[in-house]
């Protein structure tokens, strides 16, 4: 039940074993002078006494004194605990280490993040930070000011609005606002709506100039669907409106009818090598899978110590199991196939709007295992285009 | 022969009904069952044995009588007393002892 006081934690404290006849006056003695004792036991001429160290001064020139013998039984507290630690050097040095190691990688910057703008911007930035010297790894005493990297990371990347820059402990957070595309100004100029591809008109939607076209007639590309001439020639405005016409795209497609892909099944297998230089340590992962085929993926650590590159890395293999497969597909499914994709392939064509009125096969043949088409796709679109004169 | 002072001190401890432990210079022994004893205000430690306890109150002896006695504090004016307690008893002081 013996609970260390604070006063014998920091002054120190001794237990002693006692051996004398006067033990009893020397204890009186000691309490007359006020000098506290602990735990003391006593039987006959022996006994135990525990004393403050600080008190020991008093204590002992009164053992003397009363002719009691002294013998120390146990130490404790904070005077004997650093004179034990002067005797052991390395662990001095040890908890100096961990001080100076806590403090240094704490005056690092360890992490880097990006906000606020896509993935393609952000690698962007990320690699304009870096260039500013703002990257894991990197010491924070080296980094300029947060608004310092903010006016430079500014003028670095001019698709930049604003960025904000703000250091959490050895964690670097930057929020960049892109700036949007402005609106583009509409054309003042005086001009023509043109036809842009050969078509026949089915519908014009005139806003301002005079329609040159009738529903049905055949245009070719260039030909004026849309005059900014008012009034036989005394004005000129800028022609604006829609023009829809049926355009014909002929769209020639190629389809496999029997394809061989490899697909994984799902077993793998990890390996974890330790790389040195060049050579491969493996260290985990010792199962030989009877794989048939395999696909491998190799994924390496990226360690490095304040900007180098380590030549000591980890890296991890993954074993796939590949299980070849021969997708066959039938004449009929190909032809669907190849109308779906002729109908994308004139989408991607098709400017705005516009909606696929008619799919014609042309032709069609099936040779060396392959279906050979040729699709007319007629469509219902807004052919016009602002002359530039 | 009780002083005049003390004579004060004692009606003012009646008057005001204050324990008389608060001004008057007597002792105080407080027992934790059995086991444990705290006695303040005291004159000296005669006596420490591992059977026996031997306080010297001022105006009586107090003897503790019982097991395992360890004196876990001594200081000047209080001692705390550990162990197994069969017998306290209260004895007039000695002739030609203070």
């Amino acid at each position: 039940m013996k609970r260390p006081q604070l006063e014998h934690i920091v002054f120190g404290y001794v237990f002693m074993e006692v051996r004398g006849s006067n033990i009893q006056a020397l204890l009186l003695d000691m309490q007359q002078k006020g000098v506290v004792l602990h735990d003391v036991f006593v039987k006959g001429d022996r006994g135990t006494v525990g004393v403050c160290l600080r008190d020991f001064d008093a204590f002992y020139p009164a053992c003397r004194k009363h002719g009691v013998k002294l013998r120390f039984t146990s130490r404790s507290g904070m005077p004997f605990f650093i004179r034990k630690l002067r005797r052991r050097k390395a662990m001095l040095v040890g908890i100096a280490l961990f001080f100076v190691a806590l403090y240094g990688l704490g005056n690092v910057i360890w992490q880097v993040d990006v906000s606020g703008v896509e993935d393609d911007s952000r690698q962007l930035v990320i690699q304009a930070a870096r260039e500013l010297g703002v990257y894991p790894g990197s010491w924070k005493s080296k980094v300029p000011e947060p608004d310092v990297i903010q006016s430079r990371l500014l003028k670095k990347l001019p698709n930049l609005m604003w960025v904000g820059v703000q250091m959490d402990g050895s964690k670097v957070r930057i929020e960049a606002v892109p700036k949007v595309p402005d609106v583009q100004p509409l054309n003042k100029t005086p001009h023509d709506v043109i036809a842009g591809k050969p078509g026949v008109i089915r519908r014009v939607f005139a806003n301002r100039g005079t329609v040159m076209v009738k529903p049905g007639q055949v245009v070719h590309p260039g030909d004026v669907v849309i005059s900014g001439n008012l009034a036989g020639g005394t004005k000129w405005v800028p022609a604006d409106g829609q023009v829809f016409a049926e355009v014909w795209y002929n769209t020639r497609i190629t389809i496999p009818l029997q394809v061989n892909q490899s697909a994984l099944t799902g077993n793998h297998v990890e390996r974890d090598y330790l790389t040195l230089g060049g050579l491969n340590l493996r260290f985990w992962g010792w199962q030989q899978p009877d794989y048939q085929a395999t696909y491998e993926r190799d994924e390496t650590s990226d360690w490095k110590l304040g900007g180098l590159t380590l030549p000591v890395q980890w890296k991890q293999v993954t074993l796939y199991e590949v299980s070849p497969a021969q997708v066959k597909q039938s004449e009929d499914d190909a032809a669907r196939n190849a109308l779906a994709l002729a109908a994308q392939d004139v989408r991607g064509q098709m400017r705005g709007d516009g909606e696929i009125l008619e799919q014609t096969v042309l032709h069609r043949e099936v040779q060396h295992g392959k279906l050979y088409e040729t699709i007319l796709t007629k469509t219902d679109e807004n052919i016009g285009v602002a002359a530039s004169s | 022969m009780r002083t005049w002072k003390q004579r004060v001190r004692r009606a003012a401890t009646e008057w005001l009904s204050l324990p008389p432990d608060a001004l008057l210079d007597v002792s105080r022994l407080t027992c934790l069952d059995g086991g444990q004893v705290i006695v303040e205000n005291i004159h000296s430690l005669l006596r420490v044995a591992d059977t026996a306890v031997e306080i010297d109150l001022g105006n009586s002896i107090l003897l503790l009588q019982g097991e395992g006695f360890v004196v876990t504090l001594v200081a000047e004016r209080e001692v705390h007393v550990r162990g197994v307690v069969g017998q306290i008893s209260y004895l007039p002081k000695k002739e030609g002892q203070r």
